[in-house]
């Protein structure tokens, strides 16, 4: 072969196999993954990761934990060991509170919160220490703030256990105070009247009634005594029996029939009174207007949501036109109903009816 | 001559109270009790029912109604009815409410019984009776 062949092979022959082995490169070696590469991304995880041996040579670590080493303690991470042990001793910086365990603790500075948490693992039989930091300013504050929110819910959970023993309280002593003052009531006017009857000449009384009268208080005591009489249902049945009986003998006064519908309502004296001043002012009405003999007052159940009464008022009597003159008593129980955050309406049906709808009291 | 007596009703939470009242109006023979109650809220119906002419009402009554708002309330509908208010309660502005609803008369339970008939005998004969002072 001459020296011009060869080298005319020679200018060809390198470049040619530079081309093909760059071509071998780009089809099989450029995706495989390398320590470089690998190295690169460890190098951009968002958090600090580093391993170390159990002398606390460092074995990898990456930029964010490097970073983070020189941000706290102004040197370069030399030992991993004692770059940890410092970060939880606060060796480094005093201002920074640590929360939590030696392998998992929280690091709280003034601007940020960082996570650290510590692993050992074992790498071919040996001890390596895996270290992570990873910011978790966001997370910790609403954590806090969560915790303070609970802390409240707590106390106002407390409170209201405490408010509820008071008003339970409250009504016990309501009952009794209630009681006491019946008792009160009953003994002193029968002292009253057995002090008239032996010292008023004029008395109409007799022995045998003033005797008969104190075998009653004495029967009354001692149901109270039983237990039939102290309890506040008790009570309010009894101011519902004598507001019925008052409503009845008014109603024949008029020479109105009364009658009634339904239980009437357990509640307050302020509830029997909003029905009798409905009463009064239906029956003027019915009688005065409408030439009524008859009335029928109805207790509804009260509503399961909402906690509200409805009591019709009807009389027989002539129905008024819808847009009847409102006088003083329809315009009084307006008014009453708006205190008590009631409503009034009207039907004017086959019977005239007056409808009141009343929270509970 | 067959003297009309006066119709009076008796509006008062004690039963006792009411009973003397009566005995006392009536033995008199001017009064004939002709309602005896222990609500104020009704007294008005009974007004009307019974042709009352004379009202003894008490101010604190049966379910906590207001004996004052009672009569403030008669006196508009029916403003020839006289009412002479009682209580055992020095409280001054029920005096005050009393006068402002256009009752005749007040008068203090604590004195003697009896002197509730001189009370009623002057506000029938057009006086207007309240404790000295006030």
């Amino acid at each position: 072969m001459s020296p011009l062949m060869l080298k005319g092979i020679v200018v060809v022959a390198i470049p040619a196999g530079m081309v093909l082995l760059f071509l071998v490169y780009m089809r099989y070696f450029r995706h495989r993954l390398v320590i470089n590469s690998i190295k690169y991304s460890i190098d951009h995880l968002p958090m600090g990761l580093m391993f170390y041996a159990e002398n606390g040579l460092v074995l990898l670590t990456n930029k964010t934990m490097n970073l983070l080493c020189e941000s706290l303690t102004e040197r370069p991470l030399m030992n991993g060991a004692a770059f940890h042990t410092g970060l939880f001793e606060k060796t480094f910086d005093n201002e920074t509170r640590v929360r939590g365990t030696r392998d998992a603790f929280f690091l709280i500075q003034p601007e940020r919160v960082i996570h650290v948490k510590r692993e050992k693992v074992m790498i071919n039989n040996t001890v390596v220490y895996q270290m992570t930091a990873t910011e978790t300013t966001d997370l910790y504050r609403n954590e806090e703030k969560l915790r303070d929110q609970m802390k409240e819910l707590e106390s106002a959970h407390e409170r209201l256990l405490s408010f509820d023993e008071s008003v339970s309280e409250l009504a016990r002593s309501e009952a009794f105070l209630a009681t006491k003052v019946r008792i009160h009531d009953m003994l002193g006017q029968e002292l009253l009247t057995t002090r008239f009857f032996l010292t008023d000449k004029d008395s109409d009384l007799t022995q045998e009634q003033v005797v008969e009268r104190w075998s009653r208080v004495l029967e009354d005591l001692t149901s109270m005594g039983q237990g039939e009489g102290l309890t506040q249902v008790n009570a309010q049945k009894a101011r519902a029996n004598d507001a019925l009986k008052a409503l009845t003998d008014a109603a024949t006064v008029m020479g109105l029939r009364l009658s009634f519908a339904g239980d009437f309502p357990e509640g307050s004296p302020q509830l029997i009174r909003i029905i009798m001043s409905c009463a009064r002012v239906c029956m003027g009405n019915a009688v005065r207007h409408g030439s009524a003999t008859q009335m029928v007052i109805r207790f509804e159940e009260k509503e399961t949501a909402g906690g509200f009464y409805t009591i019709r008022f009807s009389n027989n009597g002539v129905i008024p036109p819808k847009d009847m003159p409102r006088g003083g008593g329809f315009n009084a129980i307006e008014n009453l109903m708006r205190e008590v955050d009631g409503e009034m309406s009207f039907l004017f049906e086959d019977w005239f009816t007056l409808v009141i709808r009343i929270p509970w009291v | 001559m067959v003297m009309l007596m006066i119709k009076a009703m008796i509006v008062e939470d004690q039963e006792l109270q009411r009973d003397r009242m009566t005995r006392v109006l009536q033995q008199s023979g001017r009064y004939e009790v002709a309602a005896s109650i222990d609500n104020a809220d009704l007294a008005d119906l009974y007004i009307e029912g019974r042709g009352i002419e004379l009202v003894l009402m008490d101010v604190y009554t049966a379910f906590g109604a207001d004996g004052l708002e009672a009569s403030a309330r008669i006196k508009e509908q029916f403003p020839h009815v006289k009412i002479v208010v009682m209580t055992s309660m020095p409280e001054s502005g029920w005096i005050e409410r009393a006068r402002a609803a256009g009752v005749e008369s007040f008068w203090y339970k604590e004195v003697a019984v009896d002197a509730i008939l001189s009370v009623c005998d002057r506000t029938m004969a057009g006086e207007s009776v309240y404790p000295a002072g006030m």
